[in-house]
């Protein structure tokens, strides 16, 4: 049995020349966890991936597998597999020889080695395709034979850069699903690196959103998709996406009022507990999730016009008109009999609701 | 009237075509048909009864085959430094941020297309002769080396660059030494870039015939270039039967190596430096 | 973490560029310092004397007949010769399919890659006055046969070079032709422009950038040829004298070295604004 390792960055900072990567990036990754690293383009995602894979050295800071320092360590001294976006099979090996190399160079004698290939292989269920070059394989199939070379010596740790962006979208699905099944049953701690947030929220045990070079949140994705950090957190994580409103926030008598472009709401000022004192001088952002605004049969917080209706099949995504603002709902219903610019009545989820700061982004409720 | 118009430009555009045909075929037919004369003259004469004979006459030449042998060993000779000295640099240039990288390939593309032909060949003439090298198969070979080397790293460069890092990171992440790596994924990746490069250099080292022209002198140094043109009798009027045929033998590699390469690589690799 | 450390690079580096620099750029700079000698191995004097080789050399009547020949050589071989040939060759066979098509390009590559010395006697034997089969073709409407090569060197030296060196043009702006997308020759065929028009406004543009590069870089290698001395050593008298030429003359014939190396000062001058304009070009084309 391979032994599980956890995963330590302490202060990691990495520059290129003027280009500040990767900046003053902590975490730590528990033994056999499944974690991700999300963020935009251009973020240091695979700048981090390569620093723990030994790819590039860190400028400052530390890096731990099982609290053994390996900031300067080789890659091959730190025994993990990689799954590069572009999958970097050999096109001149087959997909046997492929599977094989890292067994090659460690020396495994060849029966053993034949063994292995072909398990792994049968595992991945391309034992089939074993005599044939990368370039006679389907994506998907190339996919499963860089996951199988990954895996052939039972590394410590797995680093995926981004290895599904290269499907087509079902296909990606599929073996999203797979990857998940294959990481469970074998409990090696996995670092998954995309910037596509349903791929993380549904992969990851725990995950961290990475803006410019830094950490913005940490936490598990329930956490982060419930009460996301600030409002980039906010922005970059759902589809739909939550509704992002600027408003002005003026508490009166007990009550608060909530100011959005052309239209006001007052609700009592316990509905909306801040842990921050209002300004009435200052701008704020109102997020909620579009799954918790909902249509209300009669009397509602506020009125809505209806802008747009797409059925999305298993739901229906209606866009209101509220004011100046667009808001999304996200209902389940299907025949709602909704026509446009027809007025709806709406109730807010007032303990769903999330308040930034609009200057810092930072999350008061 | 319209239709008149379209048919003389269908004449037109034929007559134009039998025409450059014929320009570009009819110097070459007698290399293809003399050489199977009985008696090879200057006339373009269709050989009714094919012979070998002169072929024959070609292999019992001592000086003949010397010439063929001489003309391997430049060629293969250049071809190989050629290729070693270039990958190595190549790789070098492609992979490694090295300072002043851009500098060095710009000075070096320049001065492969500055100094060609004939006008550095007074220093080279004297370089070789104070060193000792004048008159040998080394210093030939040296010589077309440095004048094909800037160009075969700018190719080669090029081949790298497009060979994606991750393969080499991947093998390097699966635990493969350096030396594992370039056995295993470098030389094998790199390998068709070499080839061409290496056909290149051939082909125009086997062609050339300036070089050995002016740095040899001994008669039994010369490739075969050299020797075509020495082929006169006592009287110095030139033995077509041995001309036609040696012609022939020493154009055939050159055409060979032509498909070869147009097939597998197409004509972007060919084009560049002509001595 | 780089496979090659800085210094492991330097050393792959190194060997390639000792020999560079020994054999091609060290020569060049000491070509500059040699025509600045009276270097020659008849008296054996190596003294310096300063500029004197490009005075004696800009009033020598031989180098401003070589200069001339050598325009004539240039402008009729590479400029009218391969670059149109090439481009008339390109443009007639685009899209064209069958035999003649075959035939034409096939003969064409093949002038452009037999060895120059296959390639001179195979013109020796076609320009032959008693026997060459050009004599003998024009002896069928009736012309009487001449001395091709004695009496128009010069002639037979520029259609001699473009014979050989057209197929380059051609296969290089084939290439360029098949990067045009179709849709632009069907959109006009829709339209229904003339042949013409769609030379003009579709493929012409198109070519620019790559004419202009065929044009630099045909005029340097047309420049700086040596096989027509093969030909016609120069000759009869210096008819055919083109710098090439006129350098291996003076250099290696009269072993006046240093009066050599001035001339090929000149030619590597002219080379050098030649490959700068080329660089600038390719750099201007990457864009
Ligand atoms: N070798 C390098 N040299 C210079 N700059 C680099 C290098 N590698 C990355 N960078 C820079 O560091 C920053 C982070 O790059 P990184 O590749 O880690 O982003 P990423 O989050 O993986 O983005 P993507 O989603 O586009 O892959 C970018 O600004 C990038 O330009
Ligand atoms: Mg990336």
């Amino acid at each position: 049995m391979t032994q599980i390792t956890g995963i330590k960055l302490n202060s990691i900072v990495k520059r290129f020349g003027d280009v500040t990567a990767v900046n003053n990036i902590s975490f730590e990754i528990k033994p056999g966890e499944f974690f991700a690293l999300l963020g935009p383009s251009g973020c240091g995602k695979t700048t981090t991936l390569r620093l723990i894979a030994g790819l590039e050295t860190a400028t400052k800071g530390t890096i731990l597998f099982n609290d053994q320092d390996v900031t300067r360590a080789e890659p091959k001294e730190r025994d993990i597999a990689m799954v590069f976006q572009d999958y970097a099979l050999y096109p001149h090996m087959t997909v046997a020889e492929n599977i094989g190399y890292p067994l090659k160079v460690r020396k495994v004698n060849e029966k053993e080695k034949a063994k292995k290939v072909i398990e792994t292989a049968k595992q991945f269920k391309i034992d089939h395709l074993l005599d044939r070059k990368p370039g006679q394989l389907s994506g998907g199939q190339q996919q499963r034979v860089a996951l199988a070379r990954a895996l052939v010596h039972q590394p410590k740790v797995f680093l995926f850069d981004e290895p599904l962006s290269n499907l087509d979208a079902r296909l990606r699905l599929e073996s999203r699903t797979f990857l998940k099944h294959i990481q469970s049953k074998l409990g090696i701690t996995t670092i998954y690196v995309t910037h596509d947030q349903a791929e993380a929220l549904a992969l990851a045990d725990r995950m961290a959103v990475l803006k410019d070079g830094q950490i913005r949140q940490l936490g598990t994705p329930q956490e982060i998709y419930e009460q996301p950090a600030d409002s980039f957190v906010a922005d970059f994580i759902g589809d739909p996406p939550m509704n992002l409103i600027d408003c002005r926030l003026n508490p009166i008598k007990g009550n608060l009022e909530i100011l959005f472009p052309g239209i006001k709401v007052t609700i009592p000022e316990e509905k909306l507990v801040l842990n921050k004192k209002v300004d009435p001088k200052k701008d704020y952002i109102f997020g909620i999730r579009p799954e918790h605004v909902i249509l209300a049969d009669r009397k509602g917080d506020i009125e809505g016009k209806v802008y747009a209706i797409e059925t999305l099949g298993s739901m229906t995504l209606i866009t209101l008109m509220v004011g100046d603002s667009r808001v999304r709902v996200n209902t389940h219903e299907m025949n709602l009999g909704l026509k446009i610019e027809q007025e709806v009545p709406i109730k807010l989820n007032y303990d769903m609701v999330r308040i930034y700061e609009k200057e810092s982004g930072l999350l008061i409720k | 009237m319209k239709d008149f118009k379209k048919v003389m430009f269908r004449l037109g555009y034929n007559v134009l075509v039998v025409f450059l045909s014929a320009f570009f075929a009819l110097p070459i037919l007698w290399l293809i048909f003399t050489p199977f004369n009985e008696k090879p003259t200057l006339a373009l004469e269709f050989p009714l009864n094919p012979t070998l004979a002169n072929f024959a006459k070609v292999f019992a030449n001592d000086y003949t085959i010397n010439a063929f042998q001489n003309s391997l060993i430049q060629s293969f000779g250049a071809t190989f430094l050629v290729i070693i000295l270039a990958s190595l640099a190549a790789y070098a240039f492609s992979r490694v941020r090295l300072p002043g990288k851009g500098i060095i390939m710009y000075i070096l593309v320049l001065f492969s297309s500055v100094v060609t032909g004939i006008a550095a060949m007074v220093p080279v003439f004297f370089l070789l002769l104070k060193v000792g090298l004048i008159d040998t198969h080394i210093g030939v070979i040296l010589v077309f080396s440095g004048g094909f080397l800037p160009t075969a790293v700018f190719l080669l460069k090029d081949f790298v660059d497009s060979i994606s890092t991750t393969y080499e990171e991947s093998a390097l992440v699966a635990g493969a030494s350096r030396l594992q790596i370039f056995k295993d994924i470098i030389f094998p990746l790199t390998r068709p870039g070499m080839v061409v490069v290496g056909v290149f250099t051939f082909v125009q080292v086997w062609s050339n015939f300036l070089i050995p022209f002016l740095l040899l002198r001994s008669s039994e140094k010369m490739p075969a270039a050299v020797a075509i043109y020495a082929f006169t009798n006592d009287v110095g009027i030139p033995k077509i039967d041995l001309i036609s045929a040696y012609s022939l033998l020493y154009t055939i590699p050159v055409v060979a190596i032509y498909i070869f390469t147009n097939k597998k690589y197409g004509f972007r690799f060919y084009g560049g430096l002509k001595g | 973490m780089q496979l090659l450390s800085k210094k492991a690079a330097m050393i792959f580096i190194l060997p390639g560029l000792i020999l560079i620099f020994i054999f091609l750029i060290f020569p060049a700079l000491w070509t500059f310092f040699l025509s600045l000698t009276n270097y020659s191995l008849l008296d054996n004097s190596l003294e310096f004397v300063g500029l004197k080789n490009f005075f004696k050399l800009f009033r020598d009547q031989r180098f401003w007949h070589s200069t001339i020949v050598t325009f004539q050589f240039v402008i009729g071989s590479a400029l009218f010769g391969q670059t149109a040939l090439g481009l008339l060759l390109a443009v007639m066979l685009h899209k064209k399919r069958g035999i003649m098509k075959e035939l034409l390009t096939n003969f064409a590559v093949a002038s452009w890659i037999i060895p120059s010395v296959v390639v001179v006697y195979l013109w020796a034997a076609f320009l032959d006055k008693e026997y060459g089969l050009l004599n003998q073709l024009l002896g069928f409407i009736g012309v009487t046969p001449r001395d091709w090569l004695n009496k128009f060197p010069m002639w037979v030296i520029i259609i001699w070079n473009i014979w050989r060196g057209s197929a380059f043009s051609m296969m290089l702006f084939t290439s360029a032709l098949q990067t045009i997308p179709p849709s632009y020759l069907e959109t006009a065929d829709v339209i229904g422009a003339s042949r013409w028009n769609k030379f003009r406004d579709i493929l012409l543009p198109s070519l620019k950038n790559y004419i202009g590069t065929d044009l630099i870089l045909i005029t340097l290698w047309t420049f700086n040829l040596f096989t027509p001395y093969l030909l016609t050593k120069g000759g009869p008298g210096n008819a055919t004298e083109i710098f090439p030429i006129y350098t291996y003359h003076e250099a290696f014939k009269y072993m006046q070295f240093g009066y050599g190396s001035a001339i090929s000062v000149v030619i590597l001058l002219i080379n050098l604004g030649f490959a700068l304009f080329y660089l600038r070009s390719m750099k201007g084309g990457k864009q």
